[in-house]
């Protein structure tokens, strides 16, 4: 890969600039070589070609000061930075910027954990903290607290909230959970949102809301400031954690096994983020295609029928568990039990009931209880050099919308000739439809398939009236595009923002639709 | 230096078979004077790595690579290598024939679903006694995670 220069910045300019980043953080913590030191900041599992992405250079603030100066760098010579802080986000562009030449600001270095509260039950982070740091952390000294994990542990507590990501205990909900930030704007201003505002607070990680409007949304999935800190709630280890899985067996039991579930979830029998899973999801974490089926397209029913009873799954697996006292999670599968019952071919398991090297059961077990594991990039085993994009659209927890979500991805992937591979985490009062495209990343054609059905599914599900909760850096114009009522009056609205507290334009240009004025006509 | 890239990341990428994979992953590594997987054992000697740098490498294992590359086909890494080289051949930690400079280039370049790792994150120093950690295997009492 050559070296690239930052949008408008030329080659003298740039010297200058990496000369004056160097003097805010130190040579060794500015990064330039496109062999050794940028090939780490691109996406491993781009469709479209990796000059798009490529970074001019990247620099690593170790805390708050040394960040406020490279913004004042960036604002001097208008240069455009892209915030990552863990750095994993693959599936959505992993540490890409939106556009080459973009400098990429990597917080991994700002990885302390300032606080455990074992009485509230909170941690406070900085960016850089990973899953798998806070698990260790608090296995270290002993805590009784657990983490909610996505399911890539070294993922970033901080990062992942800020692009409303999900685990999968009781608290998966990682927005919901988020207590007390920490923002830098653009200029440099360091901002304590809600409680935080307060000098000597004493409740910031406890009380979300503050006095006045509650402005954290305005930074995840934006580019309205740098987050440097945040208050995460933690749950305490329950009395009792009894994971189970509910199989069925046809593939149409999707609109059943979601009309069950509702009722479960909205009055809480069901507390944690659980999980509807298509059979190829469980069957891509623990075999690979070519065990079954060598041939092109959609894997025969007879061959699927085969996999199903050789990996003890179903056309859908329901992944849930009980949590609490024993007595009451022995009331509380007496409900389920019999609600999952009513659906003809349904089986239960309990832990007892897999075996130990189930792959899959083990780490939706380990989820469950927020121990963090890589356990789910197996699904890129499953075809030789894969790599995958997720789209994730949301679904309303009915059976009709399940279904209808499901076919209107199922058929165009299969006419794309990928297979379907997805699940359903279900919400409060929503389902995240992940559904994870898998392709050859040595395969131009494939990948260029790839991106073109993706393509196609974003507009289909918008005319269905389904939109996507996240999304991957090559689709964040097309996606924020469909979000347009009343002639994009919220897209406007973000824009007036961006240009209020960010007017040099330094921060994550293109983040989710939403480009400075200076770039606004360049989008692609 | 660019176009040995080049090479291995096409070559690597298509993989026909395990025969075929091992003698493209020779060419490959061949170009790049680096011997690794499918090259001769040439691990470097143990005896010139210190007792201290070696925990030290072994713990940087833990911290960075062993989620993904623990024995266990539960693991991304393990399993993809198994079905590379075979049952049983997957775990980074027992093998004999992998060089600094082998480590060193996948940990700063990545493959297949293995993304590259920043500076930022592990730096060349680091790096450097994790490979030699690597080199100097196998390890069959490799930490846990
Ligand atoms: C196999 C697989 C399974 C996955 N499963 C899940 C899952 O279960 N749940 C889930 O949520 N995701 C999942 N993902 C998606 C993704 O990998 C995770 O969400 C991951 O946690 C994101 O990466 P990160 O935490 O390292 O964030 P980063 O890469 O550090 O950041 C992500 C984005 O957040 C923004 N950002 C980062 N830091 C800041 C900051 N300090 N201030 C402002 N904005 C910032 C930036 O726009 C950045 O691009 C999965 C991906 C794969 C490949
Ligand atoms: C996200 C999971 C993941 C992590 C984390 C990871 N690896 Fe890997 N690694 C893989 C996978 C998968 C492969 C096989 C790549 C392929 O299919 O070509 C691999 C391959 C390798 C290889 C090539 C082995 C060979 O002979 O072909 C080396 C060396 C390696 N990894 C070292 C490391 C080191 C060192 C670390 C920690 C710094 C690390 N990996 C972290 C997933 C991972």
């Amino acid at each position: 890969m050559e070296s690239v220069l930052p949008p408008g910045i030329k080659r003298e300019h740039f010297a200058a600039l990496l000369a004056d980043l160097k003097k805010v953080v130190g040579r060794e913590f500015v990064f330039t070589d496109p062999q050794w030191e940028l090939p780490a900041y691109n996406d491993a599992y781009l469709t479209t070609p990796a000059e798009l992405h490529q970074p001019s250079a990247a620099v690593a603030p170790a805390n708050v000061e040394e960040l406020q100066r490279v913004l004042e760098v960036a604002r001097h010579y208008k240069a455009p930075l892209w915030t990552i802080s863990t750095g994993k986000n693959f599936a959505y562009g992993g540490p890409a910027p939106r556009k080459a030449g973009y400098i990429v600001l990597d917080l991994k270095r700002m990885n302390r954990i300032l606080e455990v509260n074992e009485k509230h039950g909170y941690a406070v982070v900085e960016p850089g903290v990973s899953y798998m740091d806070l698990y260790r952390h608090l296995q270290k000294i002993g805590s009784k607290l657990w983490v909610d994990c996505a399911a890539p542990g070294w993922g970033g507590v901080l990062p992942n909230m800020t692009e409303h990501g999900v685990g999968y205990t009781p608290y998966g909900d990682h927005v919901t959970m988020q207590c007390g930030m920490e923002v830098m704007l653009a200029d440099g201003t360091l901002v304590q949102t809600g409680m935080g505002a307060l000098p000597g607070s004493q409740t910031n990680h406890l009380y979300k809301y503050g006095l006045g409007p509650s402005v954290d949304g305005l930074f995840t999935q934006s580019n309205f400031g740098v987050v440097t800190k945040i208050g995460m709630w933690l749950m305490p280890e329950p009395p009792g954690y009894r994971p189970y899985m509910v199989t069925f067996e046809k593939e149409s039991d999707l609109h059943a096994i979601t009309e069950v579930l509702r009722p479960l979830k909205v009055n809480m029998l069901i507390p944690a983020v659980a999980m509807t899973v298509e059979m190829l999801w469980e069957a891509a974490v623990q075999v690979t295609r070519r065990d079954y089926y060598t041939g092109k397209g959609p894997i025969p029913e007879s061959v699927r029928k085969k996999m199903r009873s050789d990996l003890k799954i179903g056309a859908w697996n329901f992944y849930g568990a009980l949590y609490g006292p024993p007595p009451m999670m022995d009331n509380t599968w007496e409900v389920i039990h019999d609600a999952f019952a009513s659906i003809p071919g349904a089986k239960f398991y309990f832990d007892e009931d897999r075996a130990k090297d189930d792959v899959a059961w083990q780490y939706r077990k380990k989820l469950g209880a927020g121990i963090p594991n890589m356990t789910e990039y197996n699904v890129m085993n499953w075809i030789p050099n894969g790599a995958h994009m997720d789209f994730s659209p949301i679904s309303p927890v009915t059976g009709a919308d399940a279904t209808k979500q499901y076919e209107l991805i199922r058929d165009r992937c299969n006419k794309a000739g990928f297979d379907y591979c997805g699940e359903f985490a279900v919400g409060w009062r929503d389902m995240h439809h992940i559904f994870c495209l898998t392709f050859d990343r040595n395969d131009a054609k494939q990948k260029a398939r790839a991106n073109k059905l993706f393509g196609e599914l974003v507009d289909a599900a918008a005319a269905a009236g389904y939109g996507e909760y996240r999304t991957h850096v090559d689709f964040m114009d097309r996606i924020a595009g469909t979000y347009n009522w009343n002639d994009s009056a919220l897209l406007r609205m973000h824009e007036k923002v961006k240009d209020v507290v960010d007017p040099s334009g330094i921060l994550s240009p293109g983040k989710m639709g939403i480009w400075p004025k200076s770039m606004r006509k360049g989008k692609a | 230096m660019m176009k040995a890239r080049f090479m291995s990341e096409v070559l690597v990428g298509r993989r026909v078979g395990r025969c075929a994979l091992a003698s493209v992953l020779m060419s490959a590594t061949l170009m790049l004077g680096i011997v690794g997987a499918g090259g001769t054992a040439h691990a470097a000697s143990a005896a010139a790595v210190s007792p201290e740098a070696l925990e030290k490498g072994a713990s940087l294992f833990v911290k960075n690579c062993i989620m993904c590359h623990e024995r266990g086909m539960e693991h991304p890494g393990t399993a993809a290598l198994s079905y590379l080289y075979g049952k049983g051949k997957g775990a980074l930690a027992d093998r004999d024939n992998l060089t600094p400079d082998f480590v060193r280039y996948f940990v700063r370049n990545g493959r297949g679903l293995m993304p590259a790792f920043r500076i930022g994150e592990l730096n060349d120093e680091e790096l450097k006694v994790l490979a030699e950690y690597l080199s100097a295997g196998p390890h069959p009492a490799t930490p846990a995670k």
